[in-house]
């Protein structure tokens, strides 16, 4: 498995992406749903880069496709996206990363907390 | 307002179509299903809602486009390299190089150093160092076959591995040190039977478990449509496998170059006559012949005589069945029936329930 260093720094579509993948698999709608709730409306994706991001980030190996049942009738299987093991280390790393960056952001200075 | 998102619908229905091919054979209906719920959604904000939601998609495309592109290119520019030198023409001469090339490595060095006498003068750590590079180089093209789907010339490759791994298993679990040296009280030669009857059924096993996983790696699935058509080509790769229990007769005679060299023809020849013939039986037949007049060379170099006596086994009549002969004798029909192996598995309902979801 590669590096999850070698990801990083992550861009901020990609890390709300996985983020939201965290919690468990999820189809491509409420993933976008769910990167705008996460980013407070910050990040609206568009459909391309929502697919652009998920074909790389399936390329890389940091999520995994797969096909979910459906009710009888109700059209073609519809297709689902999960974090794989290599994507939560690499999210973990992330997490990981900002959490040190935040730490170093808040040691006193002489003027006072910044 | 409906016309309008019907209309926008299209639109990007339409807009997929710039995207890559690949691209859109997997992704296009997820996508436009997608799009159609965001519409949906935006449509509750009525048309300056729908509007942002279209200018948004607009505003991306080119650059999701351009990144999509690069990156198929890129993707594709190494396929097209790797399918350049590795993917050839049923039959061709590549393909019959490639498919040859692990008997030439494992019978040509090994046989030109031993009938050129260069063998004695290599110190021990420079032959292992080439024994080393010798199976790098055959596992580098193992997996370069895997890369480019496992063509049939990668089939001996595949099939060494297989047998690789079975062999290293039962070693792991105790079964080789069970019988050899030999921790139960049997003669030697039921012994030596068990052992190969149960390397046959873990081979057995290991290709049932081969199969099943096949229906869950992408890169191994071209394999197994192919063999659904044609299990013969299972049998190639066991032909492979066959080619090393074969060099191993070799092990306790010194100076066996020349019968090693001459080995290599009728294998070289076997690879050739199975690409090249179209009907299955005819190339069982081939791959049958090939291992037995192989077997039966290894067979003449020893009987050869040699600093070291063999201890017989039997007498029939006047002949004298020793322990090397017995012992090459019960591997050539290992071997025969490793070839077969394969072409039974069909007739197990599992494998054929397998072969039709893959198909």
């Amino acid at each position: 498995m590669a590096d999850p260093q070698e990801f990083l720094p992550l861009r901020e579509p990609t890390f709300f992406i996985l983020l939201s993948l965290a919690n468990g698999q999820k189809h491509g709608y409420a993933i976008l749903k769910d990167v705008e709730r996460l980013s407070n409306g910050k990040i609206v994706l568009s459909n391309g880069t929502l697919y652009g991001a998920l074909t790389r980030l399936l390329d890389q190996g940091l999520i995994e496709r797969l096909s979910v049942d459906e009710p009888p009738g109700s059209g073609r299987p519809r297709k689902a996206y999960r974090l794989s093991q290599a994507g939560r280390g690499v999210l973990n790393a992330e997490i990981s990363r900002l959490e040190n960056m935040l730490s170093r952001a808040r040691i006193p200075s002489a003027e006072g907390t910044l | 307002m409906k016309g309008f998102t019907d209309r926008l619908s299209r639109i990007y229905g339409q807009s997929l179509s710039l995207y890559p091919r690949n691209f859109r054979a997997e992704f296009a209906d997820e996508a436009r299903d997608v799009f159609n719920l965001g519409l949906k959604e935006a449509a509750g904000d009525g048309f300056w809602g729908l509007a942002c939601f279209a200018l948004r998609e607009l505003y991306d495309l080119p650059l999701v486009l351009l990144t999509l592109y690069a990156r198929e290119r890129k993707k594709s520019a190494m396929q097209k390299k790797l399918d350049q030198w590795f993917v050839h023409a049923p039959g061709s001469w590549p393909e019959w190089l490639l498919a040859s090339l692990p008997f030439l490595v494992l019978f040509l060095f090994p046989g030109v150093f031993s009938f050129s006498r260069v063998e004695r003068n290599i110190p021990d750590p420079l032959g292992l160092a080439l024994l080393g590079a010798m199976i790098l180089f055959l596992a580098l093209l193992g997996i370069v076959g895997l890369l480019v789907r496992l063509p049939r010339w990668a089939m001996p490759y595949a099939g060494v591995l297989i047998c690789l791994a079975v062999f290293l298993v039962l070693m792991l679990v105790g079964v080789y040190d069970l019988f050899f040296p030999g921790q139960v009280s049997l003669p030697w030669w039921l012994r030596m039977v068990s052992f190969e009857l149960i390397f046959l059924f873990a081979l057995v096993v290991a290709l049932i478990l081969v199969i099943w996983l096949a229906r869950r790696v992408t890169l191994t699935s071209l394999f197994f449509e192919q063999v659904q058509s044609d299990w013969s080509q299972l049998s190639f790769a066991m032909y492979g496998a066959a080619m090393v229990f074969i060099l191993g007769m070799y092990e306790d005679i010194p100076g066996a170059g020349l019968y090693i060299l001459i080995t290599v023809i009728p294998l070289l020849l076997g690879v050739w006559m199975f690409l090249h013939f179209q009907d299955m039986q005819r190339r069982m037949v081939v791959l049958t012949v090939a291992i037995t007049l192989a077997v039966g060379i290894a067979l003449l170099a020893n009987l050869q005589p040699l600093d070291w006596v063999s201890p017989v086994m039997f007498t029939i009549g006047d002949l004298e069945i020793t322990r090397s002969v017995f012992s090459i004798i019960l591997t050539w029909l290992m071997c025969e029936a490793m070839l077969f192996i394969p072409i039974l598995m069909q007739y197990i309902p599992f494998t054929r329930q397998a072969q039709k979801q893959i198909g």
